[in-house]
């Protein structure tokens, strides 16, 4: 199939076109700087179901997403990385951090304190978390970051957001345009390369008809899983998913950097004020964004998701679902481990669900 | 029907704040700090009067300010206002026997129950109305990602202004100071919506106040080092209330007071109460339903708890020349902040200064920030060569609790600590 | 000097008896309803037996879930040390040991004089437990003694996703309609206890050699599959599941020959 064809191409430029990877996990970690160090930011995806250390690190009953990473560190999975970047995202990550020191000193990690709140002051203290970070990607490259620099990732990064959003909308206004599968793997290589080399990958997925296809409209909410049985259910049983916001899918890209500022001051402003996290005080909005883009996107209903453990996402349930019954908006609930939608408990679920819509 | 049957009928079946009774408090405090039998010292007895004329006071309608664990009161009680601390109230109502009933409140209505059970039995008790609405709201980000969400959740239900404090991470000088102007901002709303400035003299007596808190715990501590037991640590386990509800009150410092006049007075005499055999430090919280694996621990096993970590006296001095800086200062060093350092330091600590014997981690289910740490915990402890024990339940949830299970634990717990 | 240990576990009791601390007896029985009718059917069967006489006995521990109800013995120690101990006696360069009961699972750090010096336990939930066999067993319309051979016959297991042993067994008739062997089936289920058993042991930290104990241990596919999936060889003593009862005879004589 013609696009499978373009994913293998493409995931070769990436490996061709990378340079030393740097780790991250969570959106609120501040690519650019990554990138105008001249490294290659790397989201940490875990690819087995198959955890074999993490039980003697962490309990079971914290993140799976945050369990996986430990576990294949200690596998050895980040030989090549040349660090890993680790924002205060949660009470896991602090942790997660703490078994990184402890026991695998010799992996080099950056902790970036997250504030919760987007006020002036809490920008002026992002910001200066920045400055630490930068200053960290120049030990470690033994490369200056120049403004300049800065300035050029930040417009290579805004035309990523840009080309992701046009993707998304492609997608809105034709489901068969990108089927689940083809959606998760732009996604995942999008955030395991190089934008330079990302960015043309889109241009050319853009330019590319997809046949037209009809189902019954589906937004799925969520924060870290592996997705893809979950999509798939959803095509199988007739659905069309129009929408997320998954933490490196719909909420990944809206709003821009600010190019026209010193780069460190719209940088800090734009991670803290984008559609936010359960974790941020404006949480309320998230909600917001994801009724709007559901309304937007016209769909039948919302299938909200959430890794088992995540307070930040979890607590919010109960809020949601008065706003969207009060809207008449059918919803689905789903907590899952990483790798744990796929089942046929979910399937059920999906099923019953399609079929009230 | 009994008096604590009456009062629980109050409480859930026709919920009206301003009807529960005298009575209805004093037993309600009395189970909460003495499940089933009479006070274990007379400083006890007071710490349950003060608390039950507090909540009195909350329940008759006084302006109160709901606030989480570590919010500091100091600056309530500065502003004549009454803390009411949410968190304890979970513990409150697991003594009581009602907290099942608001735990199900909030299972009804979606709320995922991996979440803490201390937040969810408070929100339980938002959602059925139990509480009179306070002015505004006041929490920390400490210890726990939690309480943003609680506390908010909260607020939307009685709707009424969250005044929070991101408590960030590390003690470097940004940290201090992002921390220390959102102290100050709170002041400023507060000082808004309740209409009347901050009076310096006031903030600086409920410093001196907290100040001599501080002093007095950090006795109290120091008295338990090398000494034979003369107290419980399932009761001194609760003196985490006198921070949370106390901490810049002439109350608070009298119930301190009270603690280490009597410690000492028991010591003096050589106080034969509490028989002792092995000395254990016990890390986090303790189960507040009935059916109790404290006293399995203590008075059966004698397996005394002579220091909990909840009790580690914060040295910092709280500072009316410089208050929000000082306020920020108190947060960032809290042993539950940050990194695990300070947690792990605080451990080494206890266990060089107190003799200890054997370590208990209460694995709270929902605790992620405490339960992330119990491996680094294990190896620091073991570091000492001395046994640790991590026991899995739940301080307010009783469904899940199995007397049998722990009693293997603690007894297997203990046989390796007397074998050594 | 004869002492003797009881293990009144939830499913079977055994007893054993030591002379100067080498083995000379051993019984074994269902537990039933009692604890204490439980040990005193021991008693008969070492009355009938004739060789030892109860009264010759100087100490008794007992152990076991049922340790504390059975009104015998002169005193209760758990099963953690008990299991340490006996393993320990049988080899004593054991440093880890996984018992796998009838209702629970337990894995714990042995001294190298053979104390107990760490544990985790899992008492709460079937699946990593003889009962989670016991279930797939009448599922497949075996016996539980058949199903360690059969295991064995299989390449590789086929994949048990259920986390809970009740699903499981849904699972597994589901299988079983789809058409795959049993061998797989029976190996893919030794996999998950395994799996299972594996996390507890990284918790308390897998330090060989390894000893498995308890009636489990005679179930060569779980054997097999812990042996794979932690990559140590198990050692397995003979009678395995007297190990406990064992351990508490050897602390009985340590208590007797002190006093």
């Amino acid at each position: 199939m013609k696009e499978k064809l373009i994913f293998t191409a493409y995931q070769k430029e990436i490996e061709r076109t990378s340079s030393k990877k740097i780790g991250l996990l969570c959106p609120y970690t501040v690519e650019e700087l990554i990138d105008a160090a001249g490294f290659t930011p790397v989201r940490l995806i875990p690819h087995e179901p198959n955890m074999r250390y993490a039980d003697a690190y962490l309990p079971g009953t914290l993140c799976s997403y945050l369990r996986y990473v430990v576990d294949l560190s200690i596998a050895g999975e980040l030989k090549g990385f040349r660090g890993l970047v680790i924002n205060h995202s949660c009470d896991g990550a602090r942790r997660t951090l703490d078994i990184f020191n402890t026991y695998m000193p010799d992996i080099s990690t950056f902790f970036v304190d997250t504030p919760k709140k987007i006020d002036p002051y809490a920008v002026s203290y992002f910001k200066k978390e920045l400055e630490k970070l930068k200053v960290y990607l120049q030990e470690i490259s033994g490369v200056e970051i120049t403004d300049l620099a800065l300035a050029a990732s930040i417009a290579r990064y805004n035309e990523n957001r840009r080309l992701l959003q046009e993707m998304y909308d492609m997608r809105a206004n034709n489901p068969g345009a990108m089927n689940a599968q083809e959606l998760l793997r732009v996604l995942d290589l999008n955030s395991t390369g190089p934008k330079q080399t990302t960015n043309k990958m889109l241009s050319d997925l853009l330019s590319a008809r997809g046949p037209e296809k009809n189902g019954k409209r589906v937004f799925v909410s969520g924060n870290i899983f592996d997705t893809l049985p979950l999509l798939e259910y959803i095509e199988g049983c007739g659905g069309a998913v129009v929408g997320d916001d998954f933490c490196f899918g719909g909420r990944y890209f809206p709003v821009a950097v600010a190019e026209n500022e010193a780069p460190l001051d719209a940088l800090a402003r734009r991670y803290l004020s984008r559609v936010p996290c359960g974790r941020m005080i404006n949480f309320s909005e998230r909600i917001d964004y994801i009724i709007e883009a559901a309304q937007k996107t016209m769909s039948a209903g919302v299938i909200y998701t959430s890794l088992k453990f995540c307070d930040n996402f979890l607590v919010d349930f109960p809020l949601f679902r008065e706003r969207l019954d009060r809207l008449d908006i059918p919803s689905l609930f789903l907590e899952s481990e990483y790798f744990s939608l796929r089942s046929g408990q979910v399937r059920t679920r999906v099923e019953a669900f399609l079929e009230r819509l | 029907m009994g008096l604590k049957e009456k009062a629980k009928d109050i409480l859930l079946n026709r919920p009206d704040p301003k009807k529960i009774s005298r009575g209805a408090l004093v037993t309600m405090l009395q189970t909460f700090l003495q499940p089933a039998r009479c006070f274990g010292t007379r400083s006890e007895k007071r710490f349950s009067l003060a608390a039950y004329r507090h909540g009195s006071k909350f329940f008759k309608g006084g302006r109160s300010v709901f606030t989480s664990l570590f919010t500091p009161v100091e600056i309530i009680y500065a502003f004549e206002l009454l803390p009411f601390p949410l968190e304890p109230l979970g513990a409150l109502a697991a003594s009581f026997g009602i907290s099942t009933q608001l735990l199900q409140e909030t299972e009804k209505r979606w709320l995922s129950s991996d979440f803490c059970s201390f937040h969810r039995a408070f929100l339980g008790a938002c959602t059925l109305g139990l509480l009179p609405r306070p002015l505004f709201l006041m929490a920390t980000s400490h210890a726990c990602d939690g309480t943003m969400k609680s506390f908010s959740h909260v607020a939307h239900l009685v709707s009424k202004p969250l005044f929070f404090i991101d408590v960030p991470y590390g003690d470097q000088r940004e940290a201090v100071e992002y921390a220390a102007v959102q102290v100050q901002e709170s002041v400023s709303e507060i000082e808004s919506i309740t209409g009347r400035k901050l009076r310096e003299d006031l903030l600086a007596k409920s410093f001196g106040y907290s100040n001599k808190m501080t002093a007095l715990l950090s006795k109290m501590q120091d008295a338990r080092k090398a000494s034979p037991p003369v107290v419980y640590g399932s009761e001194t386990l609760n003196l985490l209330m006198v921070w949370a509800m106390f901490a810049g009150s002439r109350v608070g410092v009298r119930i301190l007071e009270s603690y280490n006049n009597e410690i000492e007075a028991r010591l003096k005499r050589g106080f034969q109460g509490v028989a002792a055999g092995k000395r254990v430090l016990w890390l986090h919280l303790r189960p507040y339903f009935s059916g109790s694996i404290m006293s399995m621990l203590e008075e059966e096993f004698r397996a005394v708890i002579v220091a909990e970590e909840v009790n580690t006296p914060v040295e910092e001095y709280l500072d009316v020349s410089n208050p929000w800086e000082s306020i920020a200062r108190k947060l960032l060093s809290r042993i539950w902040s940050g990194s695990i350092e300070n947690r792990l330091k605080n451990i080494g600590r206890i266990i060089e200064s107190h003799g200890i014997d054997g370590v208990v981690h209460f694995s709270h289910w929902g605790c992620r920030q405490s339960n992330g740490a119990v491996r680094m915990i294990r190896d620091t402890v073991a570091g000492y060569g001395i046994p640790f024990i991590e026991l899995d339940g739940d301080c307010v949830d009783p469904r899940n609790y199995s007397e049998g299970q722990y009693r293997t634990r603690i007894e297997a717990f203990f046989e390796i600590m007397e074998r050594r | 000097m004869y002492t003797a240990g009881i293990d009144i576990g939830s499913v079977s009791t055994e007893m054993v008896i030591l002379e100067n601390a080498g083995p000379c007896r051993r019984f074994i029985i269902q537990t039933g309803i009692s604890s204490r009718t439980a040990a005193e059917r021991l008693f008969s069967l070492l009355d009938e037996d004739g060789g030892v006489e109860r009264s010759d006995i100087t100490r008794t521990v007992t152990t076991g879930y049922g340790r504390n109800a059975a009104g015998v013995g002169d005193r209760s120690v758990t099963e953690l040390s008990c299991h340490a101990r006996g393993a320990w006696a049988v080899d004593h360069a054991v440093r880890t040991v996984i018992d796998i009961g009838g209702q629970d699972s337990k894995v714990i750090s042995v001294s190298p004089d053979g104390r107990s010096r760490d544990f985790i336990m899992n008492d709460k939930c079937a699946a990593g437990t003889g009962r989670f066999l016991e279930i797939i067993a009448k599922t497949l319309e075996l016996e539980v003694a058949e199903l360690g051979a059969l295991a064995l016959q299989a390449d590789r297991g086929v994949k048990i996703s259920s986390m809970c042993a009740v699903f499981a067994e849904s699972e597994v008739v589901s299988l079983r309609a789809e058409g795959h062997p049993r061998e797989k089936i029976i190996r893919g289920i030794a996999d998950s206890i395994a799996s299972r058993i594996s996390g507890m042991v990284h918790r308390v930290g897998l330090e060989p050699p390894v000893m498995l104990t308890g009636g489990v241990a005679k179930n060569s596919g779980v054997v097999l599959a812990l042996r794979e999936t932690l990559g140590v060889d198990i050692l397995v003593p003979p009678d395995p599941e007297f190990i406990g009862a064992l351990g508490a005879a050897h602390i009985a004589a340590e208590e007797a020959l002190k006093s």
